[in-house]
């Protein structure tokens, strides 16, 4: 199996993982050659989130207003039929949840990866998503008894030196948070119960 | 005694609450988007906080920075943590156990509710077990 079909596989695992735990719906996952969202056209809700690594890109997943409304409310268990923050917020966490997925499936075959935060935005115009740099594309249509929404996966794989000095810096970002904690213990001057 | 939820998603959060709720348990429960918002509330809550429930990846602190801190402030340590988070490698999970060796558990998202209940259950009710219970009124004078 080479690297796209590896990557189609991880994220067709994670897709169904994911709906079948969370939603409770058992989804039907089918590659597309285009990478235009079947929800062009309408009013779109785009969640997407970046990754670096050895292997480096980034995972958007693309909703008509309606799914997202669906796909939150089965999360939160609860009606929503107007898009609100939860549906953007929900949204990002899907494409989080994704995306961890296929990280964890991908490291077995020695691609390791650091996610980033999510970003969702929302448009009311029709929506195309153009492809950058030398990278591959794979769409992912998902469709299921309750909503639709693509996954668009573009990823490429890094060069070693630049793997090394990102992990590097990112090391170096990492922040101590002990001493801000002790600083507020020792100004309320207690001991915590024993546990 | 209380519970943190830690999570930059506010869906998430509210997922986790659900289930929090839905097992029984009606303790007050503090939520927090970041983990240097989690240091905040730790930081004045230590005493009564019977669980904390956190994510890895969430921006200005995350979680990994977060359970390194309080691995390192000992009123704080024994706080039990549980991670929930995306981040699922067998290297992520020895990461964080590294870091707070006393991690109580670690849950990979997706999770079910089950999945959560099993693991937040046992802590909650030992943690109760624990707690004094607050002192009875005296009975109104007749």
């Amino acid at each position: 199996m080479d690297l796209k079909e590896q990557l189609i596989q991880a994220l067709t695992d994670s897709l169904v993982e994911t709906c079948t735990s969370v939603f409770s719906v058992v989804p039907m996952v089918e590659k597309k050659d285009d990478i235009t969202p079947r929800t062009a056209g309408g009013g779109n809700i785009v969640a997407s989130l970046g990754f670096a690594g050895n292997l480096e890109g980034s995972l958007v997943v693309v909703l008509s207003d309606k799914a997202a409304c669906k796909v939150v409310a089965k999360m939160i268990c609860c009606d929503i039929t107007e898009v609100n923050q939860d549906v953007l917020d929900g949204s990002g966490e899907l494409a989080n949840i994704l995306t961890g997925g296929m990280k964890m499936r991908i490291a077995g075959m020695n691609y390791n990866v650091e996610l980033c935060i999510p970003t969702v935005i929302r448009s009311g115009d029709p929506l195309s998503i153009a492809k950058l740099g030398k990278t591959d594309v794979v769409n992912l249509s998902v469709t299921s008894a309750e909503f639709d929404f693509d996954v668009i996966l573009s990823y490429a794989v890094a060069h070693p030196a630049a793997t090394a000095a990102k992990s590097a810096q990112s090391e170096a970002k990492k922040e101590d948070s002990s001493n801000t904690l002790l600083d507020m213990i020792n100004k309320a001057g207690g001991q915590a119960p024993e546990k | 005694m209380k519970i943190v939820v830690v999570d930059d998603s506010g869906v998430q959060r509210k997922m986790i609450i659900n289930i929090i709720r839905k097992a029984g348990f009606d303790n007050e429960i503090l939520e927090a988007d970041t983990g240097k918002t989690a240091i905040q509330i730790v930081g004045m809550n230590f005493k009564d906080i019977g669980l904390i429930l956190c994510d890895w990846n969430m921006p200005v602190m995350n979680g990994y920075e977060f359970i390194a801190g309080m691995a390192k402030v000992p009123q704080v340590a024994g706080i039990p943590i549980v991670m929930v988070t995306t981040e699922g490698t067998e290297a992520k999970i020895e990461q964080a156990y590294a870091v707070h060796p006393n991690l109580a558990g670690y849950i990979i998202k997706p999770f079910t509710p089950d999945q959560l209940r099993a693991k937040i259950e046992p802590i909650l009710k030992l943690a109760q077990a624990d707690t004094p219970p607050a002192p009875t009124p005296p009975p109104p004078q007749a």
